[in-house]
């Protein structure tokens, strides 16, 4: 077990985020975690990262190592690709350096500023700054959230590819169904706000050999639109 | 089609600078024919023979070297003054506001008042430094707040996770975000500075200096060389704003 998060409460104000949430994170396994825009899934990784402290519950954690890839690259400007990577761990050889900026798909890039890169390649950046920091387990917010679909599929095999070179293991947060089902060992389902775990999912095969148009895939994702469509029914349209 | 901004073609930018200049001097030329009085505003050509004499005549090296000696001091004390109060008061909110009437006060004083008090508490030696130190000061100060205060809170946040240590923060993400906020405080504060030195000056009497020689020459009723002591001072803030830039471009 790397993190384990027993019975996890958060408010801000009188404004109740996340609500008696638990679950352990083991080594070298996937959890995508699904819920509804705004339910508080960015507070949970901030809480298991330390940023924010829970009101209530505690977060156990076997590892200090823990990265981040925020929902913008958040990149410092002055620094080129090459130095941003480098930037979290000044000791990795700098041909270790070059083989990560080269799986994450950047070669030819390593001088660039942040100004003179995409979106995309911004996060990609961010992704190998991650990955660089040898975490035993990495956050990952939405990091696809400004990828056109496309390229979303092609950073989730990038994605995979990387990790089963390393062995951490990842929280990925989305609200893309898709993405969930490509990348997650266990797909866990929230409520609107406050968030609560509704459901969880294991899915049991390799990542590699996952097609979204199978039948167990195809499967999953017609459960989980129902289960998102019925907690979306019982929650009001407009919340504070 | 690409829009004109002030980035394209920096050759023919340069050319309108030129063209500008040659502008001013034709104009300048035409008044002075039109005045017809040297001892109100001299010709170019009687400018030019008094710069040569001023440039000739050893003392106004002295001159020269004196009044940089009292911008350079100024501004050192000003820049680690501003760098070091800034910077805690931008971390600090309690300082921030303590020192904001003070701020506040150096602001808002007429510059001659300023000299006028620094004539009367010191020798006239070191009034103009201590005149440009305070005029000067609140501009740097603000700058260096405002560069800490507008430090993005990601970048921070992303370094808190990543465990990055205090020094090193410091180092590749406070330094460079205030970087810019600095330099154009500095390029500021100079061109002021020169222009306040030079002013305490005129009015402190220090033994040679260019305020000094500003004053003899009116004495003297040589306008053209007030005019060929102005062409110095401006020399001098543009150099100053040449090495501003570089730095600025290498850093």
């Amino acid at each position: 077990m790397i993190v384990q998060l027993e019975k996890i409460c958060k408010s801000f104000g009188d404004m109740e985020v996340i609500k008696d949430i638990s679950f352990t994170i083991d080594k070298e396994e996937i959890i995508c975690v699904l819920g509804p825009s705004g339910c508080g899934k960015s507070t949970m990784l901030n809480i298991i990262s330390g940023l924010t402290p829970p009101n209530r519950g505690c977060v156990d954690r076997n590892t200090d190592k823990i990265g981040y890839v925020f929902q913008e690259a958040r990149l410092l400007p002055w620094k080129t690709l090459y130095e941003n990577i480098k930037f979290v761990k000044d000791d990795t050889p700098p041909e270790e350096l070059h083989k990560l900026i080269s799986d994450i798909g950047l070669e030819g890039f390593e001088n660039c500023f942040p100004n003179e890169l995409s979106g995309g390649m911004k996060q990609r950046c961010s992704i190998a700054r991650a990955f660089n920091y040898n975490s035993e387990l990495l956050l990952m917010d939405e990091p696809f959230k400004s990828l056109d679909y496309t390229l979303r599929i092609k950073m989730i095999s990038q994605l995979i590819g990387i990790w089963e070179k390393s062995s951490n293991s990842i929280l990925f947060v989305t609200h893309e169904i898709d993405e969930a089902l490509l990348l997650g060992n266990r797909i866990i389902i929230l409520s609107n706000r406050p968030a609560r775990i509704i459901r969880t999912f294991e899915i049991k095969i390799s990542q590699r050999e996952r097609k979204l148009s199978s039948k167990a895939l195809t499967e999953i994702r017609n459960e989980i639109i129902d289960i998102l469509v019925e907690s979306n029914e019982q929650a009001p349209l407009f919340q504070p | 089609m690409r829009a004109s901004t002030l980035k394209n073609n920096p050759r023919n930018n340069k050319s309108y600078v030129i063209i500008s200049i040659g502008i001013l001097i034709i104009l300048w030329k035409v008044i002075s024919l039109w005045v017809g009085k040297p001892i109100i505003i001299p010709s170019p050509e009687e400018t030019i023979v008094a710069l040569i004499r001023i440039v000739k005549d050893p003392e106004s090296i002295v001159a020269v070297y004196n009044t940089l000696k009292r911008i350079v001091i100024g501004f050192s004390i000003t820049s680690i003054s501003s760098i070091l109060l800034g910077v805690m008061a931008g971390f600090y909110e309690p300082l921030y506001y303590g020192l904001k009437p003070i701020v506040t006060i150096f602001k808002a004083i007429p510059t001659m008042a300023v000299i006028l008090l620094a004539i009367i508490w010191l020798e006239s030696e070191f009034a103009p430094i201590l005149v440009g130190l305070l005029v000067a000061f609140p501009l740097l100060y603000e700058n260096v707040v405002q560069g800490i205060v507008n430090i993005d809170s990601d970048l921070i946040e992303m370094a808190k996770v990543y465990k990055v240590g205090k020094w090193k923060m410091i180092r590749e993400i406070y330094l460079p975000s205030i970087k810019s906020y600095l330099l154009a405080g500095v390029s500021t504060a100079l061109g002021l500075m020169v222009k306040i030195v030079i002013a305490a000056e005129v009015l402190s009497q220090p033994r040679i200096s260019i305020g000094t020689s500003f004053q003899i020459e009116k004495a003297n009723l040589n306008t053209a060389g007030v005019f060929a002591w102005s062409i110095i001072a401006i020399l001098m803030a543009a150099t100053f704003d040449v090495i501003v830039k570089f730095i600025k471009r290498t850093s």
